[in-house]
């Protein structure tokens, strides 16, 4: 893990090297909001609980941008965003299988890339790539459990927040990577700026795993969150 | 563009191979085949079954990583001891595996292990240990085994009529395969001097449940006696009701349905229970409750009338044997317990070829994989705590050791508690 966040700093003085770099003597700033869809699936290991399956689920992503357009085609760009990433189980063994537990899992992630663009000076096309990290909020669960007496099986609903635990590895960071598509609305104030739709896809990969296995037991499960998103920011 | 594409290979090249992938973890409900050939691969394989499947880790001190670092050179030894065509002794692996489950919290625990290659001095190829036993021994208030406590508190019961007035008096013994032994029962109506009855039973085990549900037999009808002595017995003749509890080694958990339902008039919670949701040794589900729904046969309504009801209980009560008086003093409010602090057994189990309901709980087979492990498939919490390996708290303590063993004045106890709720 530590060879992980390495890699992130690593990248993020690259990045500040190429901008300094290629500074402009006005780079010119895109800020905004972001808000959208999340589709969060799980990587893991079922270690030995040969029935249970692992699923994706749906969330949001809500958040702030920012880009510095360093030349025409490069920007780099940060975003601060609350992003669900949430997954669920489902049992499956034929005297047990109403048991499921949805996961809703609320992150912090701050995301920050290159944003390679091409295109007009008003519809532009954008390839992200960059690095985030991330921090686990908040997680809470829902879903069928069961008690038993000694002949019956009993199912009950329930939905309550869990508190984290020596085994949650709360911070955590990836690769992320995708496209968007921008629309610019020029010269609408006095220094050639104005506002700017944006609408991205972004794969968001974990590469630290938010359970922190044992010594001698790796138990390593990893997110990978989809998140379409549409934005308004201002270009100045 | 080529800028663009270099930039993303690179990108690409950095985090591929970040992730990690986890562990090869056994299935722990295998029973087939063996699952390992020598003394450090039968260490490694226990070892990751009870990280994942043992209910206890949020309360057990024990450092089980530690464990597996003291440990799995010692084993390797083992290996290494054998491969030079030396004798590896049972009580060699006895001594390891003490020092690996002997402090472990859960007082269900039982882990009986078999040697691999046995050496040609042992005369048996393998052994046991139950922590909780050991710890139980500690305490300053242990006199001795529950066999020999059991077969004591027969005898004075058998005898019973020496010290008090008794009205009535019956024994029942029966074998119950699945609990493994049998059941013994002693029914007394204790008669007090001002002619109130007190109706009494001992209950070696908690096997109610297979016995009333096959009516006619000894055994079944002396539990009907009692139940229906409680039951039918006029408030002014009633003084109070007794179980014991002393000795007794558990077992069926639908014995609450006899012995709390039919006091109860609407579905109640008795205590909640959680098993092992994920293979991370603190993934548990959320608490669930247990309900008891009322029952109809045997009713009475024991806390409006006002009946006491004294639970006795000592050191030897175990398992459904302690966690009856837990859920009777939250559930009536005329119970009262007299006694010794119990054993501490409160997980709920399940056998093992039910290992698949949560990947926790009891797993293995002597036969075919060379071990046998028995553990709580379930925690459980009485009032939100986790008594485990601490037992039932009596609200009165009245220690046999105090009295050279003698069963006497616990029961002494519980009928002056009566008597003085007049």
């Amino acid at each position: 893990m530590k060879t992980s966040y390495l890699r992130i700093i690593t990248f993020i003085l690259l990045c500040w090297i190429v901008m300094e770099a290629t500074a402009q003597e006005k780079p010119s700033w895109t800020i905004g909001v972001k808000g959208g869809w999340s589709y969060t699936s799980i990587t893991r290991s079922n270690m030995g609980r040969v029935d249970e399956t692992y699923s994706p689920l749906s969330g949001y992503d809500i958040g702030v941008q920012a880009r510095c357009r360093l030349l025409d085609w490069l920007a780099v760009r940060a975003d601060l965003e609350f992003m669900s990433r949430s997954h669920k189980m489902n049992r499956n063994l034929h005297y047990i299988d109403p048991v499921y537990t949805k996961y809703s899992n609320d992150y912090l992630v701050l995301p920050v890339m290159a944003d390679f663009s091409f295109g007009g000076k008003k519809l532009r096309g954008h390839a992200y790539g960059g690095v985030y990290g991330a921090f686990w909020m908040k997680t809470r669960t829902e879903g069928a459990t069961f008690w038993m007496t000694d002949y019956y099986v009993y199912f009950d609903d329930f939905k309550e927040s869990r508190q984290f635990n020596s085994e949650d590895q709360r911070l955590t960071a990836g690769g992320v990577g995708g496209l968007g598509l921008s629309y610019a609305f020029p010269d609408v104030w006095k220094n050639g700026g104005g506002p700017v739709i944006t609408l991205d896809a972004l794969y968001y990969h974990d590469f630290v795993s938010h359970h922190k296995g044992y010594s001698h037991l790796s138990d390593s499960r990893y997110l990978g969150t989809l998140s379409i998103t549409l934005g308004l920011a201002f270009c100045f | 563009m080529k800028r663009l594409v270099f930039f993303l290979t690179l990108a690409a090249l950095v985090f591929i191979g970040c992730r990690k992938e986890a562990d090869y973890h056994p299935y722990i409900g295998e029973f087939g085949d063996l699952a390992y050939d020598s003394y450090s691969s039968q260490f490694d394989y226990l070892w990751k079954c009870m990280s994942t499947g043992y209910v206890f880790w949020d309360v057990d001190e024990t450092d089980w990583d530690a464990v597996y670092v003291e440990y799995m050179p010692k084993f390797q030894a083992l290996d290494a001891k054998h491969a030079a065509g030396q004798d590896v002794t049972l009580a060699e692996l006895e001594t390891l595996y003490q020092g690996v489950v002997g402090g472990m919290k859960d007082h269900h625990f039982y882990f009986m292990v078999k040697n691999l290659f046995p050496s040609p001095n042992d005369t048996v190829s393998d052994f046991f240990i139950e922590p909780g036993q050991l710890e139980v021994q500690r305490r300053d208030y242990y006199i001795e085994p529950r066999s020999e406590e059991q077969t004591k508190l027969d005898s004075f019961l058998i005898s019973i009529e020496q010290y008090y007035d008794i009205a009535a008096h019956e024994t029942a013994s029966v074998e119950i395969p699945v609990l493994e032994g049998s059941v013994i029962y002693h029914y007394c109506l204790i008669q007090l001097p001002d002619g109130r009855k007190i109706p009494y039973l001992w209950q070696s085990m908690a096997a109610l449940t297979p016995i009333l549900e096959n009516p006619g037999s000894d055994a079944a009808n002396l539990l009907d006696h009692w139940l229906t002595a409680i039951a039918e017995t006029p408030r002014e003749q009633l003084a109070g009701v007794i179980l014991d509890n002393r000795s007794n080694s558990g077992g069926y958990q639908d014995d609450l349905d006899y012995l709390v339902g039919p006091y109860i008039h609407e579905k109640t919670e008795v205590f909640k229970t959680r098993y092992k949701e994920g293979p991370g040794r603190l993934e548990h589900s959320v608490w669930t409750p247990y309900y008891l729904f009322p029952q109809s046969q045997y009713h009475r309504d024991i806390t409006t009338e006002n009946i006491p009801y004294v639970i006795l209980c000592d050191i030897n009560s175990e398992s459904m044997g302690e966690t009856e008086e837990m859920i009777m003093r939250e559930v009536l409010p005329t119970s009262y317990i007299i006694g010794e602090r119990t054993f501490g057994a409160t997980g709920p189990l399940q056998p093992v070829a039910y290992i698949n309901l949560t990947y926790g709980g009891p797993f293995g087979n002597i036969m075919t994989m060379n071990h046998d492990v028995y553990t709580s498939t379930f925690e459980a919490s009485f009032d939100g705590q986790i008594l485990e390996g601490i037992g039932c708290v009596p609200d009165q303590e009245v220690l046999r050791k105090n009295y050279n063993g003698d069963f006497k004045p616990q029961l002494d106890a519980a009928i002056e508690y009566i008597k003085n709720k007049h």
